[in-house]
């Protein structure tokens, strides 16, 4: 293993751990003045000012324990945890402001999610019920879609890059029930080779 | 606590640069504790580092947790209780990978920085 992979090991541990007093650490610091010091008085200065001189060198103590202490942790660990926290009381404390954020989450979420739902069923998926969907062509003569029943004739009859061709067509019908309502239903045309084209049996997509 | 005062005269540390001048420390010098090696290397750069003493302590932490040195109590000068740090074979190996990289860059930054013979001043 890596020196840096070891590091960030023992700073996972440590961060799970959780910050504990360095009392190794305490020691040191303690010993770094005393020897300072010590330097310092046999450099002719008197006792106070050599300890003085010493705890400056060292700077803050206090920083020195929290940059060892960050070093045996994860610091921005700990600093989104408490980011969190912060969050959570926030949040606590002014209810209204809480309850309309998430309602405007949940309906910005619930909106992308229909709209996702539909696209990708509606444009990606293709028809459901048809065994090639990657392998259907839809032709039209015109921009507006359809052709004449005799261009899909000749084209069936001379295409040769296809499996089969057939004819969809959309109508509109008006039927009239036994007691007389008429009801108009949208239907499709469809020429007879229509469904073992497209693998299925014309029962199972009839209703 | 009152903090030194940082004059133009001295130089800042670069970033992972202390690690690099504790392993070269330990190395020539023998173990050493943490004071030591703070006297060490203001004295080895003639005081012209600025040194935070107390920042020395994150980099031992740091250095022993990637088992670069290892680290054993024993008695100071003054017989208090103190730690002394030695390198490690890896820690020598580290030591040698980066001078030779410290030196490349500096090379290059140093001849980039260098005022060209054609230009003005």
């Amino acid at each position: 293993m890596s020196g840096r992979l070891r590091e960030q090991w023992h700073r996972i541990v440590g961060f799970l751990r959780g910050r504990q007093p360095d009392r190794d650490l305490d020691e040191e610091l303690a010993t770094h003045v005393e020897l300072a010091t010590a330097d310092y008085v046999q450099q002719g200065m008197s006792g106070d000012e050599a300890r003085r001189r010493a705890s400056i060198k060292l700077g803050s103590r206090l920083a020195a324990r929290e940059q060892t202490a960050d070093q045996r942790s994860l610091p921005w660990m700990e600093s989104c945890i408490a980011d969190l926290r912060y969050a959570v009381r926030m949040m606590r404390k002014s209810p209204g402001f809480t309850a309309t954020a998430v309602a405007m989450l949940a309906a910005g979420i619930g909106l992308n999610v229909i709209v996702f739902t539909i696209t990708t069923t509606v444009l990606f998926k293709g028809f459901p019920g048809v065994r090639d969907n990657d392998r259907l062509l839809y032709v039209t003569a015109r921009r507006s879609g359809g052709a004449s029943y005799a261009d899909f004739e000749d084209w069936r009859a001379q295409a040769r890059s296809f499996q089969g061709m057939a004819l969809v067509h959309g109508v509109q019908q008006t039927y009239s029930e036994e007691d007389g309502y008429p009801e108009t239903f949208y239907a499709t045309e469809v020429t007879a080779n229509t469904f073992s084209l497209v693998g299925r049996t014309s029962s199972s997509l009839a209703r | 606590m009152p903090q030194e005062k940082r004059t133009p005269a001295k130089l800042d540390l670069l970033q992972g640069t202390l690690d690099l001048l504790v392993l070269q420390t330990l190395a020539s010098m023998g173990p050493q504790h943490g004071y030591g090696l703070a006297r060490r290397i203001e004295q080895l750069s003639g005081d012209e580092v600025l040194l935070n003493q107390g920042t020395i302590y994150a980099s031992l932490v740091r250095l022993q947790q990637r088992r670069w040195i290892s680290a054993e109590w024993g008695v100071s000068e003054t017989n208090r209780r103190a730690k002394f740090y030695s390198i490690t074979k890896a820690g020598t190996r580290e030591l040698a990978e980066e001078t030779s990289y410290w030196q490349r860059l500096t090379a290059v930054v140093g001849r980039v920085l260098a005022p060209s013979p054609g230009s003005a001043k």
